[in-house]
């Protein structure tokens, strides 16, 4: 039977390689697909991924299991993206062409947008610019909470022990960062 | 009327994150609120606007290579660690007790022995070249014709005042030649076997270190496993699994291939894993309760007929017991 997280912790923090191996492989799937729509640049979530297990091989002797394995990871995940300074690279490219990015090229040409004509990929890939731009106009946390909410299914809860706060401060950012994006996006979805 | 209230909560209403009660009240409160409804109409449009916008989503290569450059900066974690702990005693009371003269007086012979080799032992030259690892900023004289560079990474790229700064990986083709039972050799091969970005590397190396791995090598059996498990080419995961056959098929191989049989995407390699399986129980005392338990909380999920069929047939087998 698959070991749970309890045992690969207890492997790993007696020196099992292969169990904290086992234990990367579980989640990093998930921490890396989280870092790459918060950052939206492949070397900037190859970063925050390196660092992010990093931290949880140093940190793992010291896991008390006072809350989920998970739980922790993305704590950390979302600490670590939070205090990320982007490469030089996405900071120039984003000041270029904010609107275009190449994968929104690739999009256009081997997607399954077959039913679509070029001119609504087109304009639905202009929006897609047009909300990434508008992301980075938000605070980190609220742009952290937001992704998770919306681009990768959390709940409120789940969030907030994320985050380590209250619900209540979650739906405060929430709510901050929905109207600032209406704001700037108000033009697009009307 | 507070509007304000009833507008947070149609955000969290569209989400699905209001409570029944909440629900109730502001259903109840939209049939009479104009500015509400239209408000809502609004969220429900952003928000179906927001489906249509596509975030980058991971693929296998990003993966792997994030995989592989973090196994690489681990490497050099353990290192760093393995260079700065040193052995901590705790003398308080250490020579009050009796049980520990001895054990000190032992402690002293082994340091003793140790000092010895390290005075009088010379120094073996290994056949092996040593992997340098971060090369500093100041090293640029140091890089040879042969040497790569890739992976440039700007940490000032402004150059107004005559300077920029950046990061890379340079990376320096090595020629070994050696012995297969080398350690040395060993541990390239099984880094080669885990994290070559090229997949045929990898099966060159899986092949060359396996067929002449002792059975009783835990730490080839171990990549072995985690290759047959994790490794996003079919081909290679497919080809370890296939040596592991040489090895014993102890507990470790079981819930890999119990692991392999619940978890791997292709059928190939779930039908290869209950085959496994399946000749392994045969040999020994047949399939344990864990296993036995996964195939019946599986064996409706299982898309091929074949694993499928004999997942049914062991529960089958099983229940006449």
């Amino acid at each position: 039977m698959t070991l749970s997280d309890t045992d690969l912790i207890n492997k790993a923090q007696k020196g099992d390689e292969s169990a904290f191996n086992e234990l990367v492989y579980r989640y990093d799937r998930n921490v890396l697909g989280l870092t790459l729509k918060y950052v939206n640049d492949r070397d900037d979530a190859k970063d925050i991924y390196q660092e992010v297990f990093l931290r949880v091989f140093r940190g793992l002797k010291n896991f008390k299991f006072k809350s989920e394995f998970s739980t922790w990871l993305y704590r950390i995940t979302v600490n670590v993206c939070l205090t990320h300074i982007k490469s030089g690279k996405k900071q120039n490219m984003v000041r270029i062409n904010s609107n275009m990015e190449n994968d929104d090229i690739d999009n256009i040409v081997g997607s399954d947008d077959a039913e679509n004509s070029p001119d609504e990929i087109l304009s639905r890939n202009e929006f897609t610019g047009n909300v990434k731009e508008a992301l980075e106009n938000l605070s980190p946390k609220q742009k952290m909470i937001f992704v998770l909410k919306h681009f990768e299914g959390y709940k409120i809860r789940e969030i907030a022990m994320m985050i380590d706060c209250g619900e209540g401060t979650v739906k405060k950012y929430l709510f901050e960062a929905n109207r600032k994006l209406r704001e700037q996006l108000s033009e697009l979805y009307a | 009327m507070n509007h304000k209230k009833y507008k947070e909560w149609i955000q969290l209403f569209i989400v699905d994150e209001l409570t029944q009660n909440e629900k109730e009240e502001l259903l109840k409160h939209l049939e009479d609120c104009n500015e509400c409804s239209a408000e809502l109409e609004k969220q429900k449009r952003f928000y179906s606007s927001l489906e249509e916008v596509s975030l980058p989503e991971l693929d296998q290569n990003l993966l792997s290579e994030a995989r592989r450059e973090f196994n690489a900066a681990l490497k050099v974690e353990k290192s760093k660690r393995k260079s700065f702990t040193l052995p901590t005693i705790n003398f308080s009371n250490f020579f009050f007790s009796p049980m520990k003269v001895a054990f000190s007086g032992a402690v002293v012979l082994i340091v003793g022995v140790f000092v010895g080799y390290l005075l009088f032992n010379k120094e073996i030259k290994p056949n092996i070249q040593p992997i340098q690892q971060n090369k500093s900023v100041n090293s640029i004289s140091a890089l040879q014709g042969d040497t790569r560079i890739t992976n440039v990474r700007f940490i000032d790229q402004d150059a107004s005042d005559g300077q920029i700064e950046f990061t890379a990986d340079a990376t320096k083709p090595i020629h070994i030649k050696g012995n297969i039972n080398d350690p040395k050799i060993q541990n390239i091969l099984t880094y080669s076997m885990l994290y070559e970005k090229n997949p045929g590397a990898r099966l060159n190396a899986i092949n060359v270190i396996s067929t002449n791995a002792a059975k009783d090598d835990k730490e080839i059996k171990g990549a072995l496993i985690t290759v047959a498990k994790y490794d996003t080419n079919l081909g290679v995961r497919r080809e370890a699994l296939k040596l592991l056959r040489n090895f014993p098929f102890d507990s470790d191989v079981r819930e890999a291939l119990l692991y392999i049989l619940l978890n791997d995407k292709n059928a190939s390699m779930r039908i290869e894993a209950i085959t496994s399986l399946k000749t392994i129980s045969e040999k020994g005392n047949g399939f344990n309760e864990n296993e036995i338990s996964a195939f019946r909380e599986n064996v409706k999920k299982e898309e091929n007929n074949y694993v499928k069929y004999q997942m049914k047939t062991v529960l089958g087998e099983t229940s006449k017991k």
